[in-house]
């Protein structure tokens, strides 16, 4: 039997992916050189306007940078926060003085130039494109929130509904790698992660409900400006635990991190994937992460609104700090549950505390306690 | 009311940098990287072990009742939706129908319970 030689995959892929980038940069050019000049002549004329243009919050505050910046310091904080908590050292050398916070450039760097193995049994085009609909899609949800009424890159009538619907395609992502990757481990760990984030979104849209109910706009600037007086979290406590609880189901994040369970699924439905596209993997989740606190913080621990003698971005820069912080310190504390007991807890204890949730701000509503909140 | 023209505008190149990134970042090790294939290297991972049989398994959906109700939830959620945009301008009568919708929702609920209870047994 004759063999039939390779196709070497890679060699196509390389072309089309160039062809594709450079059609990008086309289109980049064609956007972002029209307001460029625009900016430019702007900028000389008054140098103060550049830290509120649309491209510095599309790129730099809000946006990109920033993110990745977060995320980065994510990735950083939970191996450190994780080590100490354990007693270990976790990263050290690397950057110098504050513990290794460089380790993270370090492993990017490596991880950069290492091999991509691409096992013969997978969908290859599928299988390499994956992680790129991940990071898309994972970076999406951050345009729409908003830092201050100016710091804000898409400011959606809808904006609580279009993050929703932004996340909601992210388990389809992960349907397809887990079942491109043609291997049993990702395979369950995909559906894991099915069942995972579609059962949690339910509870997590009834959380969000109430904050849109005490403010009666989808808009996340209405929100965030109508907790000047009360934060959200003081008026629906039971949302707010709900809507966090969700969120860490919806992440992954450790009580609810079952599609990854390295001691049962070695990496769930990540399992095929090295080097550069789980790198992109685990980009996506952590700038998810920075989305979803976000969200969280405008939803429910009063967003911009802080002290005076800072600005209101900076309140909601230290705000995501410190959620993000307790997002990761979960790893630490927390131990696994098994798939039916997180089922279990989402249907049957969530949903119905946060429809009750909803109940008590109808009553309070109807005592006429809700008018002085406002 | 709607002037999200130019924020739409802003979004857009916004994702196309994501995926300009996530391209370059994809391009960087096809590029660089060495590429050495072996035949034991390109097979399915099972731990250790080479991969017996089918790599796509039948894979029970012992928990299909839950997405069931998934469909159930998601939408009806979406009248929640729709009456929570309007819930401070409207009267007592505005309270009514959340209720109903609320009393809907209770029997899949309790269905749940018991079918969590069942699945225990599994």
């Amino acid at each position: 039997m004759a063999e039939t030689p390779p196709r070497d995959f890679l060699r196509t892929f390389l072309a089309v992916a160039t062809v594709v980038f450079l059609a990008c940069v086309a289109l980049l050019l064609y956007l972002v050189v029209g307001p460029l000049e625009s900016v430019l002549s702007y900028l000389f004329r008054n140098p103060a306007q550049l830290l509120v243009d649309p491209l510095f919050k599309t790129i730099v505050f809000p946006g990109l940078v920033y993110a990745g910046l977060v995320a980065y310091l994510a990735i950083w904080g939970e191996r450190k926060f994780a080590a100490k908590v354990q007693n270990r050292v976790g990263p050290l050398y690397a950057g110098g003085l504050p513990g290794g916070i460089l380790q993270n450039v370090a492993d990017l760097l490596k991880i950069l130039f290492k091999e991509v193995i691409i096992p013969r049994d997978t969908d290859k085009p599928i299988f390499i494109l994956a992680p790129l609909f991940a990071f898309v899609i994972g970076a999406l949800p951050v345009v729409l929130v908003p830092y201050s009424p100016t710091y804000v890159i898409l400011d959606f009538p809808l904006g609580v509904l279009l993050f929703f619907v932004f996340t909601s395609f992210y388990p389809l992502v992960l349907l397809l790698a887990g079942w491109s990757s043609n291997n049993k481990f990702s395979f369950i760990g995909s559906l894991r992660a099915l069942y995972q984030q579609a059962s949690y979104e339910v509870p997590l849209f009834l959380a969000a409900l109430a904050p849109v109910m005490l403010t009666g706009s989808f808009r996340l600037i209405d929100i965030g400006d109508a907790q000047g007086k009360v934060w959200f979290v003081l008026v629906a406590p039971i949302s707010a635990i709900v809507f966090f609880t969700a969120l860490l189901a919806e992440l992954e994040k450790f009580p609810f991190d079952i599609p990854e369970a390295d001691s049962e699924l070695v990496a769930g439905w990540l399992t095929e994937y090295s080097g550069v596209p789980y790198l992109l993997y685990q980009f996506a989740a952590y700038i998810k992460m920075v989305a979803y606190a976000g969200l969280f913080v405008v939803l429910f621990l009063g967003g911009w609104n802080g002290f005076a003698f800072l600005p209101g971005e900076w309140w909601m820069v230290i705000k995501v700090a410190l959620v993000v912080l307790v997002i990761i310190s979960t790893r630490a504390f927390f131990p696994r549950i098994r798939i039916d007991q997180l089922l279990n807890v989402g249907w049957t204890k969530l949903i119905p505390l946060a429809l009750l949730s909803i109940a008590i701000l109808v009553g309070l509503q109807l005592l006429g306690v809700l008018a002085l909140v406002r | 009311m709607f002037s999200a023209d130019q924020g739409i505008y802003w979004f857009v190149v916004f994702a196309v940098l994501a995926l300009v990134s996530g391209l370059l970042f994809l391009m960087t090790p096809m590029i660089f990287a060495p590429r050495r294939r072996s035949a034991i290297k390109e097979e399915t991972f099972e731990a250790g072990q080479l991969p017996p049989g089918a790599k796509r398994i039948r894979f029970a959906l012992q928990y299909y009742a839950y997405l069931l109700l998934f469909l159930v939830f998601d939408v009806t959620i979406m009248f929640l939706f729709v009456w929570a945009y309007s819930f401070s301008s409207e009267g007592t009568y505005g309270f009514v129908y959340p209720l109903l919708l609320i009393l809907v929702l209770i029997p899949p609920l309790i269905f749940t319970a018991k079918l969590s209870k069942a699945m225990d047994m599994w």
